[in-house]
């Protein structure tokens, strides 16, 4: 009661958040729920029965599903790593006083905000057998390197893994740079004093406050790669045959064949995954972040 | 001064602006008064691969002489049979649905979503009438009457500047002739990585193997009704086995995994790849790109087919209108209008074919003097049958994501033998029937 008079806003206030939410959010993740367990199929648009637990079964006796699940992991694990690492030493390196600072910052920002399509049809062609990589390496006279990159699981899967990492460290960056900019300037001054050397002030001063940063990087990057679907569809489809096939497409094709309670299912198990290890993750770095 | 100069540029701006809203404003004027029949805008969608110039030039005269115009959502292939059953069972589909007759009726149920056309006045002028036919009705408007047939294209220079002059009578004649060009540093086969392309060896080579009519539609009902499983038949798996080999005699391009349709066009064009395998559609394509070239087609020889027997298409691209229309007459007025010369000759301008309609030219001193010579020895001598797929068509939602993929990646990885392929295929077959509730899966 008391709680309700001390509240600035009234409760009404979240009413039109909470109708969208719930309609365009919540609704449908209950009644994807609900159609996992049945036997919904494009011939039975309309007359779905319920089916148990058919369809997760099914799934999980698919060595395609499993191998998606598992280059799901590879593909998030790999580019949140790169694009938190690449990331935070770019925003390390921006953040001084250094010449074309804006420029650079500009040019490494520059290719999250173009259309993953072209991004992809850039990568595909320069990734070509006869494409600008190859070439450049007979140039090079670095022949012997040249491969089909895009023919086996090894290279192609560490091709959209590069993309990706390309794409979006540059946004990482400008994220760990507006945390290191808030940083005090006091606190390495004090650490200056106390006769702190350049390692102990980044171990000591920097990484515990950049930690929430960290944490939006984190979280955002990983649950993008768990999702991911846009990248592998358009670069390597899946292929070759299904090697770098991750859940998301692995649930489109699903959905291609026909199958919407199996792809259903499939989505609800991305989106536990997905849910979970966000969750997990945010809550390890919160647990870290320090006052200021 | 600063100042002045930005109030400057800001009415020049504001200026500009004005003019050109006021521009667009006339522009639309004038296109109204230009035309005194009132506009009527229609619907419609079509898959990439057959928004053919053909069809867009009808659709523009459509618009510039009687002010109907028709906009067709231009959808990705692997998307579009999803698209189109699921708007055509929430009833949000287009007026018009374009689609390959008749897969269109293992697809999706006419009598449910489109409208009957029997009473057309065109319909008596049409040749081939069976291919937009259910159940004693018509469905559709067809622009063809068939897609041809299937063979080997190949590069008459390449052949000429090789000394080639006899095609291959023998499947031992026609790998010697691979290994002539091999040895020469022409690579024989074209496969890229889209994967309908290569499977159009299997396609035509189990209807081959099988040699008649009547002995594919005995299989397609053993195999559709589950009383026999791929397997069973082991020139299914024969047929898989010698296309196989042709990448282990390293006939075939290296890069098959990862190069696009396109490019290896492009590649066969230039001389450095002689031959693909795929039908007399793709040859049209490929002269319709590369004017300045010299292509042509033959049936292949193979080991499984002692007859030397054709694989044709019968299949063309239509149109069907689906029932929720609110602008029938109008389309049905389309229809009248393109059924005439005037409008059915543009469609074979660009592309030559065979048309469906009597009196619309098909453009054939443009096709390929081979093509209507091949198709009419092999009809003339009954020896021809329709595509695997044709048959087995109630699979189609499958061939793409799985089978096709299985046929490119299976000489990748060199994990699989025709054999392989079929069994994995049969389990991908159980389970599309069963979640179908399909009779013998239930």
């Amino acid at each position: 009661m008391k709680n309700k008079k001390n509240s600035i806003y009234p409760l009404w206030a979240i009413a039109p958040a909470f109708i969208v939410y719930t309609i365009f959010a919540v609704v449908p993740i209950v009644i994807s729920l609900i159609f996992s367990f049945t036997d919904w199929n494009m011939e039975r648009l309309y007359a779905p029965e319920f089916a148990g637990i058919k369809n997760y079964i099914q799934l999980f006796q698919d060595p395609v599903f499993l191998k998606s699940i598992i280059n799901t992991f590879i593909f998030a694990i790999c580019t949140t790593i790169l694009k938190t690492g690449i990331g935070f030493l770019l925003a390390l390196a921006l953040v001084k006083k250094v010449a074309a600072r804006g420029i650079l910052r500009t040019i490494y920002y520059a290719p999250c905000v173009m259309s993953i399509t072209v991004v992809g049809v850039l990568f595909k062609s320069i990734l070509a057998n006869k494409g600008l990589l190859n070439n450049a390496l007979s140039l090079l006279e670095m022949g012997e390197l040249a491969k089909d990159w895009l023919a086996s699981y090894g290279t192609a899967m560490g091709s959209v893994i590069f993309v990706e990492t390309w794409m979006w460290a540059g946004f990482n960056m400008f994220i760990f740079l507006s945390g290191l900019q808030a940083i005090p300037a006091d606190y390495y001054e004090s650490a200056t004093l106390d006769g702190a050397n350049g390692w102990q002030k980044f171990r000591y001063v920097t990484l515990p406050l950049i930690i929430p940063s960290l944490t939006v990087v984190v979280t955002l990057s990983i649950a993008g790669g768990l999702k991911v679907f846009d990248i592998i569809y358009v670069i390597t489809n899946g292929g070759p045959g299904f090697d770098t096939q991750v859940l998301s497409t692995y649930t489109y094709q699903s959905f291609s064949l026909g199958f919407l309670g199996e792809s259903t299912a499939g989505s609800i198990i991305l989106a536990v995954i997905v849910t979970f290890i966000s969750f997990a993750m945010n809550r390890y770095f919160t647990k870290r972040e320090v006052e200021m | 001064m600063k100042r002045s100069g930005k109030r400057i540029m800001a009415a020049a701006m504001s200026l500009a602006m004005t003019m050109s809203l006021a521009a667009c404003g006339t522009g639309g004027n004038d296109s109204g008064s230009g035309n005194e029949k009132e506009h009527v805008e229609l619907t419609g969608m079509v898959q990439q691969s057959r928004w053919y110039s053909g069809l867009q030039a009808m659709v523009e005269k459509l618009e510039e002489d009687e002010n109907i115009s028709i906009e067709f959502e231009v959808i990705p292939d692997d998307q579009y049979d999803n698209l189109m059953k699921m708007r055509l069972n929430s009833h949000e589909a287009p007026d018009l649905v374009v689609y390959q007759f008749a897969d269109l009726f293992a697809a999706v149920d006419p009598e449910e979503f489109f409208v009957a056309l029997d009473d057309e006045p065109w319909m008596d002028k049409v040749i081939a009438p069976e291919i937009t036919e259910y159940n004693g009705k018509h469905y559709g408007y067809c622009f063809e009457s068939s897609n041809g047939f299937q063979g080997m294209i190949y590069n008459k220079d390449v052949f000429d500047k090789e000394g080639i002059t006899e095609l291959p009578q023998t499947l031992d004649e026609f790998y010697a002739l691979c290994d002539k060009l091999k040895a020469d540093g022409i690579t024989p086969i074209a496969i890229p990585s889209d994967t309908w392309v290569p499977q159009i060896w299997m396609t035509s080579g189990m209807s081959r193997a099988l040699g008649t009519e009547e002995a594919c539609e005995d299989f397609a009902n053993k195999i559709l009704t589950h009383q026999a499983e791929f397997n069973d038949y082991p020139e299914m798996a024969e047929v898989i086995d010698e296309y196989l080999a042709l990448f282990d005699k390293g006939y075939v391009n290296e890069d098959f995994m990862t190069v696009s349709y396109d490019e290896i066009l492009g590649r066969l064009a230039s001389g450095e790849i002689a031959m693909i395998y795929g039908a007399t559609e793709i040859l049209t394509s490929i002269e319709e790109s590369y004017p300045d070239s010299n292509f042509t087609i033959f049936n292949p020889p193979v080991g499984y087919d002692d007859r030397d027997v054709l694989a044709y298409l019968p299949t063309a691209m239509g149109i069907a209108v689906n029932k929720d229309t609110e602008n029938l007459d109008v389309i049905k007025e389309v229809f009248d209008l393109w059924s005439t010369p005037e409008y059915g000759n543009l469609y074979f301008e660009s592309r030559p074919g065979f048309p469906n309609i009597e009196g619309i030219d098909g453009n054939e001193e443009g096709m390929n003097p081979d093509i209507p010579a091949i198709y009419n020895e092999y009809m003339e001598s009954g020896r021809v049958v329709a595509q695997m797929n044709q048959y087995i068509d109630t699979l189609q939602p499958l061939f793409g994501n799985t089978l096709w993929v299985y046929y490119l990646e299976a000489p990748s990885k060199g994990n699989m033998d025709g054999k392989a392929i079929l069994d994995r295929f049969q389990k991908d077959v159980d389970e599309f029937m069963t979640e179908k509730g399909a009779e013998g899966w239930t």
